[in-house]
């Protein structure tokens, strides 16, 4: 008696397991289908092409972010011209895998062409102890406003085009507009991101990147070209 | 025995220490010397382009002629000058001051404002004022950090030991960063536009801001290797 007990106890807590896992796929598909369809109607109303893949052309850029981790996925790509420049915006997944359990980020990233051919740098957020260490230890690259290196990191190999890149007018956009997204460039794409937002929340991301490209210093393309001739 | 251990670790570790503080005192001194030549190379790019300018304005108003000599004379004293960053700045103030009234020659000229080979070269100068002003930024950011690290401790016991010293900033005198940038105005065919943005030429004062951009406005953070500050005592 006590043996059937246990076993009707024992199917309970599988149904339960079941009921919990189907829950959990359900209410995924849900708000996938629900951030895709948020898309498409923003794709609609900017003008832009919705796909739900994101094509080879856009995974292989040469920008540091999309080759970081074990894996990447990519998904609900955006793309057209917004604010006059064109521009690709999509959902990234970046996999990391630790022997068997696997931790996963997802980014909102948008990216658009440069008109200058560029070093690999990147901008983020300062971290103050990161910071403390490396002007004690390490090589950084100097720049003239103290609140711009309190605020922001740089990273770059070469100085000199971290220098020409970010200029005082870039610092001042940086500081008023860029706190809280990463930026990244290299070759003639910049790219805008941050943790993943909102459908709603992507015009801030598009405008941002707009903003970002629009201060890349003259100087830039004629120091460093046009096509990486140079 | 465990004592000694630890100490001889300790006495490892400030070695190690010392010598990568040295070796960076080098470098910076090495990058800093490199980017000096940089600043002589834009420069010299510059002074090139002026006879050519001078004679294309001259085509137009030749009896122009002291504003002409003005321009050759400073050009010469500044071309010449393989002194110090003080100095250098020091001789590009009246060749900048010069070739601002050369542009203000010109803007009594519609036909030269007109002229494509005076277009051609007032584009290329304003590249090159951009140059000359990346340049600058990149030598004074160096030098700030480099004098830095010799202002602050640990590292200035190094430098005090091995002699390296402060080096100095390059900035444009006072008086040349008062009056602004040489400025062309080629939007109105008239001679009596009022100078306005564009194409200006700086010996290294502030980029000036550029209009239409999202978020642009806001004014450059304070630069302390830039043409608002002086260099540390």
């Amino acid at each position: 008696m006590a043996a059937r007990r246990f076993d009707i106890s024992g199917m309970w807590w599988v149904l339960l397991g079941l009921a919990l896992v189907t829950g959990v796929v359900v209410l995924g598909f849900a708000r996938a289908r629900k951030r895709t369809s948020a898309l498409r109607m923003m794709a609609t109303q900017f003008g832009l092409v919705y796909s739900p893949v994101v094509p080879m052309d856009v995974r292989v850029l040469p920008l540091p972010l999309l080759s970081q981790g074990d894996k990447q996925r990519f998904r609900n790509l955006l793309q057209g011209r917004w604010g006059g420049i064109d521009l690709q915006e999509f959902d990234l997944a970046i996999v990391e895998e630790e022997g068997r359990s696997s931790s996963t980020k997802w980014y909102s990233c948008a990216v658009a062409q440069v008109p200058a051919w560029c070093r690999t740098i990147s901008i983020h957020a300062e971290n103050p102890v990161a910071r403390a260490a490396e002007r004690v230890l390490e090589h950084h690259v100097p720049f003239e406003s103290e609140q711009f290196q309190r605020a922001f990191h740089v990273d770059c190999a070469d100085d000199r085009f971290a220098t020409a890149f970010v200029d005082p007018r870039m610092m001042s956009w940086l500081l008023a507009h860029g706190r809280g997204w990463t930026f990244e460039v290299a070759g003639c794409w910049a790219l805008c991101y941050r943790k993943l937002v909102r459908p709603e929340e992507l015009v801030p991301l598009l405008g941002t990147l707009r903003g970002f490209t629009d201060h890349i210093p003259r100087v830039v393309s004629e120091l460093y070209g046009l096509d990486g001739a140079r | 025995m465990w004592i000694w251990i630890v100490l001889i670790a300790i006495v490892v570790v400030i070695a190690i220490a010392l010598v990568a503080s040295y070796n960076r005192f080098v470098s910076q001194r090495n990058l800093i010397r490199d980017a000096w030549a940089n600043i002589d190379t834009e420069l010299r790019r510059r002074y090139d382009l002026i006879p050519n300018l001078v004679e294309t304005v001259k085509g137009y108003a030749s009896h122009e002629t002291g504003v002409f000599e003005e321009v050759a004379r400073t050009r010469s004293m500044a071309s010449g000058a393989t002194g110090s960053p003080a100095e250098q700045a020091a001789a590009e103030g009246p060749f900048v001051a010069a070739l601002r009234q050369l542009f203000a020659v010109a803007e009594n000229y519609p036909d030269l404002k007109a002229n494509q080979n005076f277009l051609a070269l007032q584009a290329e100068l304003s590249n090159t004022e951009d140059r000359i002003q990346t340049a600058r930024r990149f030598y004074n950011n160096n030098v700030m950090d480099y004098n830095r690290r010799i202002q602050s401790f640990p590292s200035n016991v190094i430098a005090k030991n091995f002699h390296f010293t402060e080096e100095q900033f390059f900035e444009i005198p006072e008086a040349v960063r008062e009056a602004g940038p040489p400025r062309v105005d080629f939007s109105t065919p008239s001679g009596s536009g009022t100078p306005s943005g564009g194409a200006g030429t700086t010996a290294g004062g502030a980029t000036p801001p550029a209009s239409g951009a999202t978020g642009a406005g806001a004014p450059p953070p304070s630069s302390p290797g830039g043409p608002s500050s002086s260099p540390p005592n």
